[in-house]
């Protein structure tokens, strides 16, 4: 009988852990075969290149503990990237603690907007999810480019581009700084997203109306607020995505986030969040973000093929949902 | 014990599975393995050898401890192929080993050039070459590699920023002006022409530029629109263009991507519209001696790829050992192919 | 005269339930074959074995045209020649009345492409020779209920059925609809097609019906022939069964008046619900499947929105809109399916027991009160003896009763004074119902009010301190002390020729 236990307990671990053990021996197999990729350079690269990502999946664990999908998400990164753009144009003299608020009042609007939309039609309208989230990644791509013409919005003061370029704490190595700003704000950020869904009463409240939306209704959840407010989460973690996005490149690229939000899902799932709803958490999505990154840099520092890089990423996700599978139907 | 045993097994696969990627995906890149052999320049931990100086050390540098990165805009396309092979000719014929330089692809997304570029330069180089799809969107990349002193050069397309110490491509404008010169030469006066663009690529912008300058108001003009580097697109709107003016005697493609599917459209129209196209892509020169296809796609303007990337090293290693190039800018010149001299 | 279909020492178990114990049937063919009994005694169960969703257990046999049946999917029976119509039609919607009939069947032409032509042409000519007034090609979701019944019969005609399963076909027909439909049943039997029949209308056995078998707890009480028998004497074999002894009616005193209802009326749902519970009391709603008493509870609890009428809880009017405002009101609802609507069967005691009254208990910000709602669970667990292995335990893993256990736990954590159990012990066992029965009586006891829907007459005779009876969608009586026994629920439940 205790044998048994630990048994189960061991698959559980290893079964729920799957991530964390993919991460390690990506990291090992990397580190052998690259001497620079444990270098201080390279790590602070990985959390920083991350950073986009994670922003976009922990928006993005919420409407999949839903059940549901946002596909919109790298639209209105590149709408609130060139709204932001625009509103730094005029303060061309701006501060950095300025540009700063600027750029997160910028996202969090923009954000607030296109997840309005969403959320209404999704949880008041009850369109389908993937459906929305299609025409408006459709429409919002669309009033980039209406609003650019086409055409990057550029001219940007520095003092905007310290958010998303900038390196903090320098190290005898790096004398620029070896801290990347956005690694800092993306920390808090999702620390923010991670505590409110595991530790607040909204958060149990996203996982129950996953789990079942009528046991949630009959429980006095209100479904459809919970509903509204986790699309809106999703589009406002995007709108953060866009503007450290233009930050980044000192500009606004009504092309940016294109894609991304595959990226984003993928990370999710292989965060062990099901695309079933009910279950999922924000920091374990984080080390699908993680290994996404290790292997795109891993694979850049060992010069391997761009395309290969697609194909590993794309194995490793069928690889994380087979096993999310494969645990469910062990169980039933 | 099971778990030390599924532990193992694990690994074991893992470290298969990138053993198995890693040959293979080398193969395309024409790089032998190098994976077991650091090079002696590697073999310093970049830690301790990055440069502390706020500029570039320029000149003065042994060539075998040198590192250099190279970030093409995409391997989708034979242009960026061709640069790349250009690129690793030219090292080795400099005598550089494989671990000494590296190749990336930017899928010509500025956001992913840049993380390129903190790859390479995490990975201890100390100068890179990319081409900027977007001008704009990689700038604050080089000027923050810059800081942390890589040497920065620029190929195919610039960057305003003075952090570039040389840029190598093709006079765009110029050829341009070659592709308008031609339209000229294909029709007369009181012909329709057009102009298929890529205004967001700021090459293919210059080379719209001049095509427009050159051809003035000579003929019945139509330009103005957005192939986005994209074939489908581009057949999409010279279908647009032949039902509207069926009448059109010629089309100048900025990228042979769009002669590709100005051609599909041409074609299925029943038009005898002709066609330049733009970059001298082998398909290119395919397309011009073929019997059938070479009816409509007469003309070419060639840039000279393999010529590009050789420059940028040349470049780039007379930088990095002597301190000096030979211009901040260099212009490959673009020249014409026609069924004449298509063959060489 | 042989019979076509036999079933022979037909016995069936489910885990902790006997549905069916030696069965034996035979089915004749021209013949209408009536199943009679309350919900529960088994008939679905036969009827599911006949066609093929279950499979009897060893020893029981079904014997189809002289042989031996095995079948172990629905298909197998379709294609031996026996069908079914369901009391929730299968149409599809969206597809013509042709490619209902045929569906799953559909005729091919040579190269393998549909032959719409013959579909619609077979159909046509069966819809004909029903004499009913419809076009194969016509939508069906376009028809009335009725309409799509008779596309069901088309398709069994089509499948040229030699038994046909009709599962309360008229539950959903108006009179002048149930006399086209029984015009068809003529046909068919005239057509020496055998059909098992069952209803809850007892005066349709006159209409139609030569022969009835009555079920009782899974046993056949009998098989008479209609022509021998009074819709009384059906009424009397259909009860008159023993008490179970794990009832425990506690003569509670009634206390104050806990909730009103008046003059409650959903159209097409449910009229003029009217009644009032009292603290102290079980007050048990019987009634039919499908008689409205769920949907009557449901309105109550605010998940469901009502036309007209008024609530009273403790004498002051409300009137909710969501559930969250009947819960504040300290209202709880046990749903009838605890997997679907009870639980959050993926999610632990915790997070279970605490879901409805998180809300009231949260710390500042928002945050989980994570001491409290362990606490709760503990507490809930502890006394109302859920036997589970710790508290993180997932709901799925656990029994039935147990299930049903931690389901009441949180509604006493969220402090509720009134509840509504909505078959509260379906699919336990005999031991936990006892225990479950305890718990409820102790609730009351405490001076709370327990309003308690059953569709098993031994469970509201034995535990309801006072019974309303409903019958489509309206109260029919309401029964105290010792008028509450089987023959009086009976007749105020079921349609019998003198209650329309």
């Amino acid at each position: 009988m205790k044998v048994k236990m630990d048994k189960t307990r061991v698959k559980k671990l290893l079964s729920e852990n799957i991530v964390v053990i993919v991460l390690i021996l990506l990291c090992i197999g990397f580190g052998i075969a690259s001497d620079t990729f444990f270098s201080v350079r390279n790590v602070s690269n990985i959390l920083s290149q991350m950073c986009t990502n994670a922003l976009l999946a922990s928006g993005l664990t919420y409407v999949i503990i839903l059940g549901g999908i946002d596909i919109s998400v790298g639209s209105v990164v590149a709408v609130a990237g060139i709204i932001a753009s625009y509103a730094g144009l005029q303060f061309p003299n701006m501060g950095i603690p300025f540009a700063i608020v600027l750029l997160i009042v910028c996202g969090i609007a923009v954000g607030l907007v296109c997840g309005f939309i969403n959320g209404v039609l999704i949880a008041y309208f009850d369109v389908i999810p993937m459906i929305c989230t299609l025409s408006t990644m459709t429409a919002l791509r669309g009033v980039a480019y209406v609003i650019t013409g086409g055409q990057p919005v550029y001219g940007l003061p520095t003092s905007f581009a310290f958010l998303g370029a900038s390196r903090i704490i320098p190290t005898a190595g790096m004398p620029n700084g070896a801290v990347p700003v956005v690694v800092i704000f993306t920390i808090i950020v999702v620390a923010f997203m991670h505590i409110l869904l595991s530790q607040t009463v909204f958060g149990r409240h996203v996982f129950a109306v996953g789990s079942n939306k009528n046991v949630a209704h009959l429980s006095g959840i209100n479904v459809r607020k919970i509903t509204f407010l986790c699309h809106v989460l999703s589009s406002v973690m995007a709108g953060l995505c866009g503007v450290v996005i233009a930050s980044k490149l000192q500009n606004g690229q009504p092309g940016s986030g294109e894609g991304y939000e595959m990226f984003a899902i993928a990370s999710t799932v292989l965060g062990g969040t099901s695309l079933a709803g009910g279950s999922g958490s924000v920091a374990r999505a984080m080390f699908g973000c993680a290994v996404i990154a290790v292997i795109k840099t891993g694979m850049d520092l060992l010069q391997i093929y761009s395309y290969w890089q697609n194909v590993v990423i794309g194995c490793i996700i069928i690889l994380a949902v087979v096993l999310d599978m494969a645990q469910k139907r062990g169980r039933n | 014990m099971k778990q030390k045993l599924v532990a193992v097994m694990l690994t074991l696969a893992m470290t298969a599975a990138l053993a198995a990627c890693g040959s293979k995906a080398e193969a395309p890149a024409e790089a032998p393995a190098e994976t077991e052999a650091p090079a002696e320049a590697e073999a310093e931990a970049p830690e301790a050898e990055a440069p502390e100086a706020e500029e570039p050390a320029a000149g003065g540098a042994d060539l075998a401890s040198l590192k250099f990165g190279f970030v093409v805009g995409s391997f989708e396309h034979t242009f960026y192929q061709l640069i790349g092979q250009g690129i690793e000719e030219e090292c080795k014929a400099q005598g550089l080993a494989d671990t000494q330089f590296s190749v990336l692809d930017a899928s010509l997304d500025p956001v992913i050039a840049t993380q390129k570029v903190e790859t390479l330069t995490a990975d201890g180089c100390n100068a890179i070459a990319l081409a900027c799809n977007d001008a704009a969107g990689v700038k604050p990349a080089i000027e923050n590699a810059d800081k942390d002193g890589v040497a920065m050069f620029t190929f195919d397309c610039t960057s305003e920023s003075d952090a570039i110490n040389c840029f190598v491509g093709t006079d765009n404008y110029q050829g341009g002006v070659l592709g308008g010169q031609e339209l000229l030469r294909l029709s007369e006066e009181g012909d329709t022409v057009a102009i298929i663009g890529y205004p967001t690529a700021s090459s293919c912008l210059d080379r719209e530029n001049g095509a427009v300058d050159t051809v003035g108001d000579q003929r019945n003009l139509l330009s103005g629109y957005d192939y986005k580097g994209d074939a489908n697109e581009a057949q999409k709107i010279m279908e647009n263009i032949l039902t509207t003016n069926p009448e059109v005697k010629a089309v100048f493609c900025v990228g042979d991507p769009a002669a590709t599917g100005a051609l599909a459209s041409i074609k299925a129209a029943g038009s005898d519209c002709k066609i330049i196209g733009f970059d001298g892509n082998p398909e290119s020169k395919e397309a011009i001696l073929d019997a059938e296809n070479g009816k409509y796609w007469v003309s070419e303007v060639s840039q000279n790829p393999k010529e590009i990337g050789a420059t940028i090293v040349r470049e780039m290693i007379s930088f990095m050992t002597e301190g000096t190039v030979t211009d901040k800018q260099i212009f490959i010149a673009p020249y014409i192919i026609t069924a004449e001299n298509a063959a060489e | 005269m042989e019979p076509i279909l036999q079933v022979k020492n037909i016995s069936k178990t489910f885990p902790g339930v006997k549905a069916l114990s030696d069965v034996t049937a035979d089915f004749y063919p021209g013949e209408v074959h009536t199943l009679v009994g309350e919900n529960g005694a088994g008939k679905s169960t036969l009827i599911k074995i006949i066609s093929g969703v279950y499979t009897p257990d060893p020893g029981g046999k079904v014997i189809f045209e002289g042989k031996e049946m095995n079948f172990t999917e629905p298909g197998q029976a379709i294609e031996a020649g026996i069908a079914v119509i369901h009391q929730e039609l299968s149409i599809a919607k969206d597809l013509t009345v042709a490619q209902n009939v045929w569906l799953g069947r559909e005729k091919k032409k040579k190269n393998g492409l549909l032959d719409k032509a013959k579909m619609n042409k077979d159909t046509q000519d069966i819809l004909d020779f029903m004499k009913v007034d419809l076009k194969a090609t016509t939508i069906a979701g376009e028809l009335n209920a009725a309409q799509q019944q008779m596309v069901e019969i088309a398709k069994v005609i089509s499948q040229n059925a030699k038994v046909v399963v009709m599962d309360e076909p008229t539950s959903s027909l108006s009179e002048h609809e149930i006399d086209a439909l029984f015009e068809q049943v003529h046909i068919l039997k005239k057509n020496n097609v055998a059909i098992i029949y069952i209803t809850h209308r007892l005066k349709e056995l006159t209409q139609i019906c030569e022969r009835v078998t009555v079920l009782r707890d899974g046993c056949k009480v009998d098989t008479m022939m209609v022509a021998d028998v009074t819709e009384k004497q059906i009424v009397a074999s259909m009860v008159g069964r023993e008490m179970g002894d794990y009832y425990d009616k506690h003569d509670h005193e009634q206390g104050k008046e806990m909730l009103r209802v008046e003059n409650l009326t959903r159209e097409g749902v449910f009229r003029d619900i009217s009644f009032t519970a009292y603290a102290g009391e079980i007050l048990g709603f019987s009634g039919l499947v499908g008689a409205g008493r769920t949907e009557v509870m449901e309105a109550i609890f605010g998940a469901t929105p009502i036309d007209s009428g008024k609530v009273f809880v403790k004498g002051e009017e409300v009137h909710f809109k969501n559930p969250r405002e009947a819960i504040e009101k300290k209202i709880g609802l046990v749903t009838e399916d605890r997997r679907r609507t009870g639980l959050l069967l993926e999610k632990n005691i915790i997070e279970n027991t605490s879901l409805p009254s998180l809300p009231f208990h949260a710390k500042s910000l928002g945050f989980v009160n994570k001491e409290w709602e362990k606490e709760q669970a503990q507490k809930y667990k502890e006394s109302l003896r859920v036997k589970a292995p710790d508290l993180q335990t997932i709901l799925r893993t656990l029994s039935g009763g147990n299930q049903q256990k931690v389901i009441l736990g949180k509604w006493l954590a969220a402090d509720s004074e009134i509840l509504i159990l909505d078959e509260p012990t379906r699919g336990i066992d005999v031991n936990a119902r006892s225990e479950f029965y305890a718990l409820m009586n102790d609730f009351v006891e405490a001076g709370g009010a327990i309003i308690m829907i059953s569709s098993e007459m031994p469970e509201v005779i034995g535990i309801a301190n006072r019974v309303i009876v409903m019958r489509e969608g309206k109260i029919s009586g309401e029964l105290t002390g010792e008028d509450i026994n089987e023959q009086s629920i009976i007749s105020l439940a079921s349609i019998t020729s003198d209650a329309e």
